[in-house]
């Protein structure tokens, strides 16, 4: 078999056994609002920023607080605090996200860290915990149960909430 | 790839400083601004449409500007002590709009202008040169609840503060 054809049968093959058998990892973004730590899906968060001023704006529900300018771009800030705890979180620091060209910024105390875990390591909450069905399912880390954040089921409360209000 | 002269490209907005968010509005929407010191009040069933006032020998409808921004988007600002009509060309609607306007002022007992619009004002307004790169789409997560508000977009401009891009047309027949 000359170079090109072997090199093509091993292009061909795709990822080694090795890789294969390897069970695929997600990565998430640990942060703690307040004292309750939660675990955001990293694919969809760009940059984390501090410092960036809320603009108020009319028409969104409580756990909106406004608008952030971040890189000249509006980005939706999200009070996850109101939502879950209705209090207001204050703190400065942003998860700016970016999902399909929808731009978010979720409020946080702190980032605690990143980690790597495989679907395996992934279960769902238990009845009763997620009333709100905000979250997608739970880690477990250190003997701490950490709530994972489903973003795309927040910009559908939204979408919910803004049409309701349009109703009214 | 935007070339250097497009990223330096600029568009006159007219601006309403409020105490936040401000307000802007593309200037082509706005054939003139007339002084407006007698208003005559108009028996319209629709909330910001209550009065008219004379120019050029004609009746112009006139929407309340002011108040729609202060009651709708809590938006208040600075009074100059002048009313103000911002005019613009019923001509230059969607030709859907324009028969939608021309069965409101039908409804209407005065006899005013079918071909112009007023939109009232007392804040202070200024035409400013704003570089298009600044004037930025909503998140699309607010996009469509906004768009029924009249709003299409906005700007972040120094030092930390947010304007309201509204179309005009758009919150005429929203709010009328």
């Amino acid at each position: 078999m000359k170079n090109e054809e072997l090199l093509e049968e091993i292009e061909s093959r795709g990822e080694s056994e090795d890789a294969a058998v390897e069970e695929e990892k997600i990565r998430f973004l640990i942060a703690r609002i307040r004292q309750q730590s939660y675990a955001f899906p990293a694919q969809g968060v760009r940059e984390i920023v501090t410092d960036a001023p809320i603009h108020r704006i009319p028409f969104v529900p409580p756990y909106i607080r406004g608008l952030i300018d971040h890189r000249g771009e509006p980005h939706t800030v999200f009070d996850l605090d109101i939502l879950f705890e209705k209090q207001v979180l204050d703190a400065d620091t942003y998860l700016i996200c970016d999902l399909d060209g929808d731009r978010i910024a979720f409020l946080i105390s702190e980032i605690i860290e990143i980690i790597s875990l495989p679907k395996s390591g992934i279960h769902a909450l238990g009845d009763g915990e997620d009333q709100g069905g905000f979250f997608a399912g739970a880690l477990g880390m250190e003997e701490e149960e950490i709530p994972i954040i489903g973003i795309p089921s927040l910009i559908r409360k939204l979408s919910d909430d803004l049409e309701d209000d349009l109703r009214r | 790839m935007i070339s250097e002269k497009d990223r330096e490209k600029t568009h006159d907005f007219l601006m309403i400083e409020t105490v936040q968010p401000s307000i802007i509005i593309n200037r082509e929407q706005v054939a003139t601004g007339l002084s407006l010191p007698d208003l005559f009040p108009l028996a319209s069933s629709y909330p910001y449409l209550t009065s008219w006032g004379k120019a050029g020998g004609e009746g112009i409808p006139l929407f309340d500007l002011d108040r729609s921004l202060e009651e709708v988007f809590t938006a208040q600002g600075p009074k100059s002590g002048l009313r103000v009509g911002l005019i613009t060309d019923v001509a230059h609607f969607h030709p859907r709009n324009r028969n939608r306007w021309e069965k409101i002022l039908s409804n209407c007992p005065e006899r005013l202008s079918g071909d112009r619009v007023g939109f009232l004002v007392d804040s202070r307004i200024d035409i400013v040169e704003i570089p298009i790169r600044e004037v930025r789409p909503l998140p699309v997560n607010l996009k469509p609840r906004y768009r029924e508000e009249g709003i299409i977009g906005c700007r972040f401009y120094p030092p930390h503060r947010l304007a309201l891009w509204i179309d005009l047309e758009r919150l005429l027949f929203i709010q009328a």
